[in-house]
């Protein structure tokens, strides 16, 4: 690196990162996806919401172009001119305008349910994308929190140092060593007992709110570690002094002048962080802990596609499209942090985890 | 070595101390509780479960009553199961995960070992790409989803196992292998790695040099190095497994702590949910121990703080 032509850290990453195909597929397909759960309204789906006895557990169907490609079912099928806005009771500004414009461009036509159906005949893709939805959503939200949690308690103990250090690391090994899932699933239990989430909705709190604060507020741990290290590591150095010198109060040092020296490192724990926050609403969802019906999520879609497992039945779709859904993000977002991480920080390559 | 040990178990007590206190005053500020139903209640009957459940004295007697009985492991009364206390509850669940938990444990040790050092020693070749693509599969998907799957192929398309229960052994068989499985694919790549880098050193050499066969080299020689950071793994490993046998549990409908826990969670039972929280905590701590323990061990190095 000349000094006359220097790369910055983000380019000169970006270009390790290019040449590592299996990172740019996964962020491709992480882009495609989120781009696509962003603008759910607009596409051709059925009503997540709207049931249909007369296609309960409905099998996938293939898609034809010709016979069933995008129809309009009219009142007997499943709806009828202008109804697919009054589907949804609850939808942002955003969404409803995307509909509107969605009904305008495209009309009353769905694509048919290629994913089938579940036990109340709802359309398994729509439930999937509007899934989708919630569960990258409680992902970013929870990260959010994790990180600005960890990164503040971390930065904080190591640059105070001394006593005040100690204390806070001793509470953060203590924290190790409980399960927090259980921890997790009492808080919100408790949190959601009826008197507690009263209080908290006149504060505006609802009770998805408390669940991504509650997530992310267990994801901060391994953060707070890794950023006390490196803020220990940089406070001595000649910046921080100048920055000192010219009568910046400790907030400041730390926030505006420390902080900004870990963007790598926390580049590369958040993207560590974000499959196991995903993982983690997944589960909770799952076990009926987290998101709760009409919402939908990914967890939840295969909860409900366990729940109607029979001894001798089995409706394999239901349980094999929100896996997959899951299965494929997480997957993708595994490769693209390895990617980052050695793309960031050559040096961590090939030391297993 | 016992001044660490000591100091580790009063970590333990106090850690142990912080979780029922405040799971004790979280449980006490909200109104709910084990008479918590529509219908009205006698005075009397009141009264009665208000002593079962030690709510009739002022908060700092109920407060230390509570804590003398969690101390001489004592954790009182189910609020929602009637009749049941949460030992029996407890007795009755534990050895269903205990011993989940523990086949899984070993299977995916005994996977994660074999994999590793055989993609660690055919470097570069073929079966090491496969076994180190299905490992980061193995990582990524989740439990219920591997569960899904095996449930669709081995009790539905081809019924080699019952799709839920517990008792004989077949029945152990799908839930231990997608409760192990992601921590076969972790241990399988730690394993690799550490492998990698054991092999490149001089006394590996060396062996080689003296005639010593190559099987013994990597049995005898390089694995015994490689295996530290399976060590200090194993601790978070237990956790995670212990975690996700709640998933598992729920899904093939097995009798274990985890149901018991989603069950409280569900139904508010703090008592149960509490009991479980700290009987998790000290076992998690414990084996954080013996894992410590172990490494001085393995690696005589390694110097206890």
């Amino acid at each position: 690196m000349s000094a006359s032509n220097g790369t910055s850290l983000g380019r000169d990453a970006w270009k390790r990162l290019r040449k590592n195909y299996a990172a740019m597929a996964a962020m491709v397909f992480l882009a495609v996806l989120s781009s696509l759960s962003l603008l759910t309204p607009l596409l051709p789906l059925q009503s997540p919401y709207r049931t249909d006895a007369s296609r309960v557990l409905a099998a996938p169907v293939r898609l034809d172009w010709k016979s069933n490609g995008i129809q309009v079912l009219d009142q007997d099928g499943l709806f009828d001119r202008g109804r697919i806005s009054n589907e949804f009771q609850e939808l942002g500004f955003v969404s409803k305008m995307l509909l509107q414009i969605r009904v305008l461009a495209l009309g009353e036509g769905c694509v048919t349910s290629i994913l089938g159906t579940d036990e109340l005949g709802r359309d398994l893709l729509a439930r999937v994308f509007w899934g989708s939805r919630v569960s990258l959503l409680a992902a970013l939200v929870a990260t959010l929190v994790s990180l600005v949690i960890g990164v503040s308690y971390g930065a904080i103990a190591g640059y105070l140092g001394g006593h005040i250090d100690n204390l806070m690391m001793r509470f953060v090994d203590m924290l190790y060593s409980i399960p927090l899932i259980y921890v997790v699933i009492f808080l919100i239990t408790f949190l959601s007992q009826e008197k507690v989430s009263a209080a908290l909705e006149g504060y505006g709190i609802d009770r998805m709110t408390i669940f991504f604060l509650v997530i992310g507020a267990v994801f901060w741990l391994t953060m707070a570690r890794v950023v006390r290290g490196q803020v220990i590591a940089l406070k001595e150095e000649q910046f921080v002094e100048a920055a000192r010198a010219l009568g910046a109060n400790r907030g400041r040092v730390i926030f505006l002048h420390l902080v900004p020296n870990l963007f790598s490192v926390i580049i590369v724990y958040l993207t560590l962080t974000i499959p196991n926050v995903m993982l983690f609403e997944a589960f909770l969802s799952f076990l009926g802990l987290g998101v709760q019906a009409p919402d939908v999520s990914w967890g939840l879609l295969a909860n409900q596609g366990f729940r109607v497992i029979t001894p001798i039945r089995i409706f394999w779709w239901l349980i094999v499209f929100p896996g997959l859904a899951i299965g494929l993000t997480l997957f993708a977002l595994n490769f693209l942090g390895d990617g980052l991480r050695d793309a960031l920080d050559p040096r961590l390559k090939n030391q297993g985890s | 070595m016992i001044r660490f040990v000591l100091r580790r178990l009063g970590w333990i007590v106090i850690t142990l101390w912080a979780v029922f206190t405040v799971s004790f005053f979280l449980m006490r500020s909200v109104p709910g509780g084990p008479f918590d139903s529509e219908r009205q209640i006698d005075p009397e009957i009141l009264a009665n479960m208000k002593k079962r459940f030690n709510l009739d004295a002022p908060l700092y007697q109920q407060y230390w009553r509570e804590l003398t009985n969690a101390a001489h492991f004592d954790l009182g009364y189910s609020y929602k199961m009637a009749d049941y206390s949460v030992n029996e509850i407890i007795s009755q669940g534990l050895p269903v995960s205990a011993s989940l938990g523990v086949t899984a444990l070993a299977w995916a040790l005994a996977l994660g070992l074999t994999a590793g050092v055989i993609a660690a020693v055919r470097r570069g070749k073929a079966i090491d790409t496969l076994v180190m693509s299905i490992a980061t599969v193995g990582i990524a998907v989740p439990n219920f989803v591997v569960a899904g799957i095996v449930l669709i192929l081995f009790a539905f398309v081809w019924p080699l196992f019952p799709v839920a229960g517990w008792g004989s052994p077949r029945q152990c068989v799908l839930p231990a292998f997608c409760l192990g499985l992601p921590y076969a694919a972790y241990i399988a790549r730690l394993v690799r790695t550490s492998m990698l880098d054991v092999l490149n050193q001089d006394f590996i050499r060396t062996a080689k040099a003296k005639g010593v066969p190559p099987t013994a080299v990597v049995l005898r020689h390089a694995l015994r190095g490689a295996l530290l950071p399976v060590v200090s793994f194993l601790g978070p490993a237990i956790a995670g497994i212990i975690t996700g046998s709640l998933i598992v549990e729920q899904v093939f409908y097995l009798p274990g702590l985890g149901g018991y826990f989603v069950q409280a969670a569900l139904t508010n039972d703090y008592t149960l949910a509490m009991g479980l929280v700290m009987l998790y905590t000290l076992l998690l701590s414990l084996m954080n121990l013996v894992v410590d323990l172990a490494y001085t061990v393995l690696d005589p190095r390694v110097q206890l703080p």
